[in-house]
């Protein structure tokens, strides 16, 4: 399983903290289409629900990535380029049925 | 305290009276150069004077503004509000947009009133269009600021109070990393300045060399001294435990001060031996280029990064237009006149001249590799190619296989002669030098076990330059000769590169970390080390509320150290935690921790590291720009400059 990077929005009410303490599991969407998430470690300080993040890992057997590095931009207008994009995209093809 | 009224309004008379004055300087600078009219050109120092005393009022107006919370001025209304203590509303003036841009014009010209002041020596028309072309820089960005980033601009609606500087920059980091970093970028314009004059009377001499070389060293002190100090408070403030992230600003303050690099050696060889004329005046050109790029790039907000002030590209981009204007300004009149620069003699293949080739070609590779990592997401983006993100794995990869020989060279170079070394007696001091730092290597590695060949490479140059080093002194010594500031200077800062390189090799080979949960009372395990979490009280700081923990550190059974990391919530974004991390410093380590939020019934999340060496890396950079600043301070830079 390679390596990737992916951004998007904390869905909001996904985040979840498993019993151990540190292991947690949250979804990031760019709000078309959700990643479920799972870490074991520390969150950033801007980590949260609503907000802009970038996760580094690597997707399991079952579509769920096991994240080695969960970034949150220490700016809270903070996106990142690849998820706001992702998010203009997903808007878009949301409107175009109607 | 009371304000004056029209402060602010002062402040732009004052900005705009700099610009003029710095434009009037330009302009009859060049005219009296171009006419050698002698009572013009005795203009030249009272001008410097003073388009520096208005620029300097001018940023004493914001600073004052700033000290009394005129938050009538919108720019002091977004950076900083009563709550804050004086030192950080102070550095809250360079901590926006309009402010750095403010703080580098008054850089440039305080180096252009030491210019002038410094220049005793030289031929009046050669001073007269060094400084012309620094005030003539310092007049357009003057002007731009004033015109499209007016840090005095007033708000229509006046607010009780204002909004705050980002809780990150309210660290003593913001009162002295910036300063220093600007005054190396505005630093490099007067070498940039010199190669401007050498190119417009065609005289690129050793005298023209000498001259070059101590702004050079000056300038290349300040961006190293700001760069080591940026990356220490990375480290200490964004609580990740690492000291360099490759993120664009930190690519764009590297990139100036690698060509730097390039050209104090450079600049050596054209005064020593009369070679890489062109080569050197090129590379002034682009180092201060670069410099621009980096003071004004990452400001504009085309490259999104922690450091980004603006999101509006539009603010930047006249900003870039200008930068852009003086960079094809300077290559097109490089193109026309280079052809009339000469080398005076050669140099075999094996000679310093040589070695100093070698270095110049290894830092202008791992700029151009920088720039290529820095700039490809944008280039593609641009081409609509798809997005992608250049991260740290391409650097390290990239870079690593250009450091080593150049770590290499650092070692090799001092040992040559000038013209032609002959290999026969290079090689029984190489020899020695090799079963020095081979044996010490080996040594180190039987005692520690290095888990990685590139730590052994590592530990390996940094005693590969350590042990040349001293083999140098040791034949000076016994030659009887004296030694130089300059030299010792020289030594010094490829001492303190030895001291990075170890820092570096041995932080990454024997870090360790832990991310963990403590309630009050358990422990944690790293290393030979223990933490256990004593207490975790609520405090009040002067704009913040803070949580913070007393972890105390056991070392075999023996209390050591209490830590104590802090949470801090400022009052003005409750909904943005900053993390404090707590480190106990030591010379050969350092214990770092980071408080996390609470996670239930009483336990909180820790992370912690152990990092040994780590603070080599900075004290190397320490060295390096004091090694500039014996270099600087050489008497024969001193003694007649004047060009021949």
């Amino acid at each position: 399983m390679s390596l990737i990077r992916v951004g998007g929005l904390v869905e909001q009410g996904s985040l979840s903290r498993k019993e151990g303490g540190l292991n947690v599991s949250f979804s990031i969407s760019d709000t078309a289409h959700a990643v479920p998430v799972n870490y074991r470690g520390i969150l950033p300080d801007l980590f949260r629900e609503g907000r802009g993040v970038v996760v580094q890992g690597r997707l399991d057997a079952h579509g769920v990535l096991q994240a080695e590095q969960v970034l949150a931009k220490h700016d809270e207008k903070y996106l990142p380029p690849e998820a706001q994009k992702a998010m203009t995209q997903a808007a878009a093809s949301q409107q175009r049925p109607q | 305290m009371m304000m004056p009224p029209f402060l602010p309004e002062f402040g732009l008379l004052l900005l705009l009276t700099g610009a003029s004055c710095s434009l009037v300087m330009a302009l009859l600078l060049f005219y009296a150069a171009h006419h050698r009219h002698a009572l013009l050109l005795a203009l030249a120092r009272p001008l410097a004077l003073l388009q520096w005393l208005a620029m300097s009022g001018s940023f004493a107006c914001l600073l004052l503004l700033f000290a009394g919370n005129d938050f009538s001025v919108r720019y002091v209304a977004h950076n900083a509000n009563t709550a804050m203590p004086l030192p950080y509303r102070l550095g809250a003036a360079w901590g926006g947009h309009e402010g750095s841009l403010q703080l580098w014009t008054l850089l440039l010209s305080l180096w252009t009133l030491v210019v002038a002041v410094c220049s005793r020596r030289l031929p009046a028309v050669t001073r007269a269009q060094i400084l012309a072309t620094m005030g003539l820089i310092n007049a357009g960005f003057t002007l731009l600021l004033a015109a499209s980033a007016n840090p005095f601009a007033r708000l229509e609606v006046i607010p009780v109070d204002g909004r705050e500087l980002n809780p990150l920059l309210q660290d003593p980091g913001l009162i002295f990393h910036p300063p220093l970093l600007y005054m190396g970028y505005a630093g490099f314009a007067v070498v940039f300045a010199i190669a401007i004059t050498g190119l417009l009377s065609g005289r690129i001499d050793a005298a023209w060399a000498r001259w070059a070389r101590p702004w050079t060293i000056c300038a290349w002190m300040f961006l190293t001294a700001g760069i080591a100090l940026g990356s220490l408070w990375a480290y200490y403030e964004l609580g990740w435990g690492g000291w360099w992230f490759w993120d664009p600003v930190e690519n764009a303050s590297i990139m100036p001060w690698l060509l730097g690099t390039a050209l104090l050696h450079s600049l050596a060889a054209t005064e020593k031996r009369g070679v890489f004329k062109r080569w050197t005046v090129l590379l002034a050109i682009l180092t201060f280029s670069f410099a621009l790029i980096g003071a004004f790039l990452v400001r504009s907000g085309v490259l999104s990064s922690v450091h980004a002030f603006t999101s509006d590209p539009r603010r930047g981009l006249l900003i870039l237009l200008l930068t852009a204007l003086i960079i094809a300004a300077s290559l097109l009149l490089y193109a026309l006149r280079a052809d009339r620069l000469h080398g005076d003699s050669q140099f075999a293949p094996l000679s310093r001249e040589a070695l100093l080739l070698a270095n110049n070609i290894l830092l202008c590779v791992a700029t151009a590799s920088v720039l290529l990592g820095t700039l490809y997401p944008l280039l593609l983006d641009a081409l609509d190619l798809g997005k992608l993100s250049v991260g740290p794995p391409y650097f390290n990869q990239v870079l690593l296989p250009i450091f080593l020989p150049l770590l290499l060279c650092t070692g090799l170079g001092p040992q040559l002669r000038w013209k032609q070394q002959k290999l026969a007696a290079l090689l029984p001091a190489l020899g020695r030098i090799l079963l020095c730092c081979g044996g010490l290597t080996l040594l180190w590695s039987g005692l520690f076990s290095p888990p990685s060949v590139l730590t052994v490479l590592g530990v390996f140059s940094a005693l590969w330059i350590a042990s040349s080093i001293v083999h140098a002194l040791q034949q000076r010594l016994r030659g009887g000769k004296r030694l130089s500031m300059a030299t010792a200077g020289m030594h010094l800062a490829h001492l303190g590169l030895a001291v990075t390189t170890a820092g570096i090799a041995l932080s990454a080979a024997y870090s360790l970390e832990t991310d963990t949960q403590l309630g009050i009372g358990q422990s944690v395990r790293l290393g030979d080390y223990q933490f256990s979490l004593l207490s975790v009280e609520q405090g009040l700081g002067p704009n913040y509320l803070t949580s913070t923990a007393r972890i105390q550190v056991w070392q075999q059974g023996k209390p050591l150290r209490v830590l104590m990391p802090e949470k801090r919530r400022y009052q003005s974004q409750p909904d943005m935690p900053i993390s404090e991390a707590a480190i106990a410093a030591g010379p050969f380590s350092h214990l770092y921790a980071t408080l996390a939020d609470p996670i239930d019934n009483g336990s909180w999340g820790v992370r912690l590291y152990y990092k040994p060496m780590v603070s080599w890396i900075w004290a190397g950079a320490a060295l390096m720009a004091l090694g500039g600043l014996l270099a600087a301070v050489d008497r024969r830079y001193r003694r007649a400059g004047t060009a021949s």
